[in-house]
């Protein structure tokens, strides 16, 4: 038998993980949008305004094109970076969430929440390396186009590592599922 | 300066300087080269260090402009009490 002081705990670790994710889901989410915004027209402008202007020109035998590029790749990583660190935390906040909305009411353990992060955590990562990747491809072309190519090659070869452990997660927190269930039909029967 | 000032006025900067590139580099190629060989120096390097410069200042306002941004939505949402 579950006594009430363990039903008292549950109950107020779920309601501390619900709150914790929506101060850290409000917190990190406006950033992101906003990072995002400013790596976007950074992108934009480099590409149709400055880089389009430095064909053909030369700094101190440099080409200018390879210079802006080299610029505009740091900037961009310096906001990644900090888009990352935002994502992950924004990761955590969903994770705590999701844990709270798809359990049964105050039966939330950190097992699950780990288990959600781990999941979503996974799917998020691919989705930004993926969309980092596209962002970045065309100026490390410029620069050498084996770049993108080894670069390519390791991304796919990471994912297919994070599907699989997304797939882990998952299966851990079905098989969970699955076994209460048949805890409770047999239970009944 | 006030950061209520601060944020238009880095919007005017980050403008300025697209709209100058956008419209004497791209659009109007020879009235920048007619404004470069008035400069002293050798026209390759000028135009290099001109490009240069104005992509550094749309980064530098573009980044401040997101941090000044940035700020405020947190006071607005630590206002509201999340």
């Amino acid at each position: 038998m579950v006594s009430e002081e363990e039903v008292g705990e549950a109950q107020e670790y779920y309601e501390k993980v619900r709150r914790e994710s929506r101060e850290t889901i409000a917190g990190a989410l406006p950033t992101i949008i906003l990072d995002v915004s400013a790596a976007i027209l950074i992108w934009l402008f480099g590409k149709l305004v400055f880089v389009p202007i430095a064909e053909g020109i030369y700094f101190f035998g440099y080409p200018l094109p390879q210079i802006l590029n080299f610029i505009i790749i740091v900037a961009l990583a310096v906001i990644v970076l900090r888009i990352l660190i935002d994502v992950r935390r924004l990761i955590d906040g969903l994770s705590g969430y999701a844990a709270c909305e798809i359990g049964a009411p105050y039966e939330v353990t950190p097992e699950e929440v780990e288990h959600y992060r781990t999941a979503l955590r996974g799917i998020f990562n691919i989705i930004v390396v993926s969309l980092v990747y596209l962002l970045f491809v065309e100026f490390l072309s410029r620069i050498h186009p084996g770049l993108a190519g080894v670069l390519l090659l390791a991304i796919v070869i990471w994912a297919i590592y994070q599907i699989w452990r997304v797939v882990q997660a998952i299966s851990a927190e079905i098989r969970r599922y699955t076994t209460r269930w048949a805890e409770r039909a047999l239970g009944g029967s | 300066m006030g950061e209520d000032s601060t944020l238009p006025a880095l919007l005017t900067i980050l403008v300025a300087d697209l709209f100058f590139f956008l419209f004497f580099g791209v659009s109007y190629p020879e009235v920048f080269d007619t404004i470069l060989t008035l400069l002293p120096w050798e026209d390759s390097v000028e135009k290099a260090i001109i490009v240069i410069s104005g992509l550094i200042i749309a980064v530098a306002s573009s980044a401040a402009i997101i941090q000044i941004s940035i700020r405020k939505v947190r006071e607005l949402i630590s206002g509201e009490g999340y």
